[in-house]
């Protein structure tokens, strides 16, 4: 694409949101209202692990759909543009150089894995494109890129959640299984350390790739070792089949794992019995007695036919604050990006559904809440931790 | 330990006697029609969501879909099969059996069959599509240079799985315990499902050998394997056994990945790349081109994979330092998960093959280079 045509459509974007001033905003605002606002949504539509995008898009599309029916976007060109980066961090890369050189894009949504986000960040942050993370817990997320803010926590906080946990019931001996990528490895990391510290000793340290076709290996040599507990670091569609076949092998042990289980009833559809007992971090649990989740809940229902899971509601959450962000901004990237960076305390926060959200100064959601909770029955239920 | 060691030795077996009847596939076509057939995952893949659909409860959609791709299916093989007897011969064949594919998989595709039924349809499709893919793919391009069927192949691999992932949902699912139970009890054994899996493919390499050394048909194959040009000369028809190697080894395709996603519950659209490359690395293994050795290279495979990380164990016991653990270990020395490591020796191995034993480890000599 040669730069006219590119200059000329952002030029266009630029005229069409100074005649949108005129026309919706009557008070001297800081930014211009927009006319158009299309916002970049990327995550796992397809791959190993597309239960999640589905989600999340669902999510997303949600949020979008709602903004249409307010006021405040009335007459505007909203959109989803949406990168679908497999869940691998190639991908990733390939989807983030496509919005670094789409015009009319403010901002970006994305990524989930955060493998995918910490491949793709250099790229936002050479075209100064801020982009907000809803699924990316590895503790290096936020600091790497002034551009790139998350609204979910740290593995390290999950981490620390789970240790305690295995301190408190006396597991002496604790297996770790992660899957080969920047949450699984983070969050086994993290679970390492804060264990170790807690007395328990970490017996091995075995991983998969998520390609995996085969994790009987796996398991068996996770039984050879005699755990007490074995920690899952990864995503539920490989986890949910690690179960599987730890009870089909005679591994039955306690199971541990981080958010990337945790608050997803699909693990326990597709464990299934093999889900009992297990342990898991999570956000928060869409199921609890919360009345604006319930409404989001049943809305989420009607709407898609099924129920969502707590990435739903973090993509929900980061696709309104990229919206309120570029009503702010006025659909340009750095203004968007100032925008992002004034919810910077709980009293400027964004009321969004997860709770109130603001960013600290490396653009990462301040946030100590993590829900520890277990299967019972086919259900989450809460544990103090 | 001892136990586990044999558990996990018996597993590897199990799931390496699977690889093996994927292997064949990949050896069957090169022997017989020289290509590398990079589709030959997906079509594995294809074949588990053909058994997916008949044991489980199908959406609509998903069984029109199904009948539509049975309905190509079932005419183009119809078509390949008929190819020789003219244009006008092929044409009609291939309509009436698409018409009549189509009527049949309107009835099986609503789904709830029982085990054996699925295991027969779903191992009759298999072979079809491989068939269709060989007449689609191939053979228009037999005598294009060598790197024409390899970019087919690619391309038609890639547009099945964005098939997959459009018709049947990217994500990955189960199959319904209606299947998979009637599979394991199947033997009245513990472990029964890995005992059936090792007996089913003794029974298929016992078949097929009696078949290699016995039927006309074998004899025809083995001479087309040995030397196609001079086969050709003796009057033996060499497009009819490409066609026999798309079939056979897509029916090996369709047994091998019910029995694999029975037992290791993984199926989903992109997993014939990863399943693929084990196999084809099994193929290449046991010298591409050899049957015998594509199983042996499969079963090498799948002890190499279950067996590794249970020696790790028995190192880790011996010494006392955990292999995962950085700080228990000497500086120079890595961590080593076993269980990472297993897919890079067996990769390091497919390379020391192709280097030092270009025929494979059985390093027979079934085929001649021209």
């Amino acid at each position: 694409m040669s730069l006219f045509p590119r200059s000329a459509a952002l030029a266009a974007i630029l005229w069409s949101a100074c005649s949108g001033e005129e026309a919706v905003s009557p008070k001297p605002a800081a930014a211009p209202v927009p006319k158009v606002v299309h916002i970049g949504f990327a995550g796992p539509i397809t791959g190993e692990q597309a239960q999640y995008g589905e989600m999340v898009l669902d999510g997303a599309n949600l949020r979008i759909e709602e903004a249409k029916a307010d006021a405040r976007f009335k007459g505007m060109d909203l959109s989803l543009v949406t990168g679908d980066d497999q869940a691998s961090a190639s991908q990733a890369v390939t989807v983030a150089q496509g919005f670094a050189g789409d015009p009319r894009l403010p901002i970006v949504v994305g990524h989930f894995n955060s493998s995918c986000t910490l491949a793709a960040l250099p790229i936002y942050d050479q075209a100064s494109l801020p982009n907000i993370s809803y699924g990316s817990t590895n503790d290096e997320v936020g600091a790497k890129s002034t551009w790139t803010f998350r609204t979910p926590y740290k593995n390290s906080l999950q981490g620390a959640s789970l240790a305690r946990y295995v301190a408190r019931k006396g597991y002496k001996r604790v297996a770790i299984v992660s899957e080969n990528e920047d949450y699984g490895k983070g969050l086994a990391q993290t679970f390492r350390d804060a264990a170790i510290a807690a007395g328990v000793e970490i017996v091995t340290e075995a991983s998969y790739d998520k390609t995996t076709t085969d994790y009987s290996p796996i398991v068996l040599s996770l039984k050879a070792r005699k755990p007490d507990a074995v920690l899952l670091a990864g995503f539920y569609p490989q986890l949910s089949v690690v179960a599987k076949v730890a009870r089909e092998k005679g591994l039955n042990v306690p199971l541990l794992a981080g958010d990337g289980v945790g608050s997803s009833q699909s693990y326990i559809e597709m464990a299934g019995e093999a889900a009992e007992g297990t342990v898991a971090t999570g956000p928060f649990l869409v199921e609890q007695e919360r009345p604006d989740i319930a409404a989001f809940s049943t809305k989420f229902q009607s709407r898609f036919g099924k129920p969502p899971d707590s990435w739903a509601v973090y993509a929900y959450d980061a696709t309104g604050i990229a919206l309120e962000a570029t009503l702010k901004g006025g659909a340009e990237r750095q203004g968007v990006a100032r925008a992002l960076g004034a919810y910077s305390s709980r009293e400027t926060a964004y009321a969004g559904l997860v709770g109130p959200v603001w960013f600290d100064a490396n653009g990462d959601a301040v946030n100590e809440d993590v829900t520890l909770a277990i299967v019972e029955h086919g259900k989450y239920r809460v544990i103090r931790d | 330990m001892l136990d586990l060691l044999a558990a996990s030795a018996w597993d590897g077996l199990a799931s390496g006697c699977l690889i093996g009847l994927v292997a064949v596939g990949y050896s069957m076509a090169y022997g017989l029609a020289r290509v590398v057939n990079f589709a030959h995952g997906e079509l594995f893949t294809l074949a588990g969501y053909f058994a997916l659909l008949l044991a489980g409860s199908p959406t609509p959609a998903e069984q029109h879909a199904a009948v539509a791709i049975v309905t190509v299916v079932g005419g183009l093989s119809a078509i390949s099969m008929t190819w020789d007897r003219g244009a006008k011969v092929a044409g009609r064949a291939g309509a009436l059996w698409g018409v009549v594919s189509a009527v049949l998989a309107a009835v099986v595709f609503r789904g709830g069959l029982p085990w054996w039924l699925v295991v027969g349809i779903t191992v009759g499709l298999s072979s079809c599509v491989g068939m269709a893919i060989e007449f689609v793919a191939y053979r228009p391009l037999a005598r294009a240079d060598r790197l024409s069927p390899l970019v087919a192949a690619v391309g038609l691999s890639q547009c099945l799985v964005a098939l997959m992932q459009g018709v049947f949902s990217p994500k990955s699912r189960f199959f319904p315990s209606s299947l998979t139970n009637p599979l394991s009890h199947l033997l009245p054994l513990p472990g029964a499902l890995d005992t059936l899996v090792v007996t089913v493919t003794v029974v298929i390499t016992a078949g097929a050998w009696i078949v290699a050394r016995r039927s006309r048909a074998g004899i025809e194959l083995r001479a087309v394997a040995d030397d196609a040009v001079l086969a050709a000369r003796l009057g033996i028809n060499t497009a009819r056994s490409a066609r026999a190697a798309f079939g056979v080894g897509g029916a090996l395709a369709g047994v091998a990945v019910i029995l694999q996603v029975t037992r290791a519950h993984v199926l989903a659209p992109t997993m014939g790349y990863s399943y693929g490359i084990l196999a084809f690395s099994a193929a290449v293994l046991g010298g591409i081109g050899n049957l015998g050795g594509a199983l042996a290279g499969g079963i090498l495979i799948g002890l190499v994979l279950s067996l590794l990380p249970m020696l790790a164990v028995i190192v880790e016991q011996w010494t006392g330092v955990s292999l995962s653990d950085q700080a228990a270990l000497p500086r120079w020395l890595p961590v080593l998960d076993p269980s990472a490591w297993g897919l890079t020796l067996v990769y390091l191995a497919m390379a020391g093959v192709l280097v030092l034993r270009p025929r494979g480890i059985l390093g027979e000599r079934t085929w001649r280079t021209a």
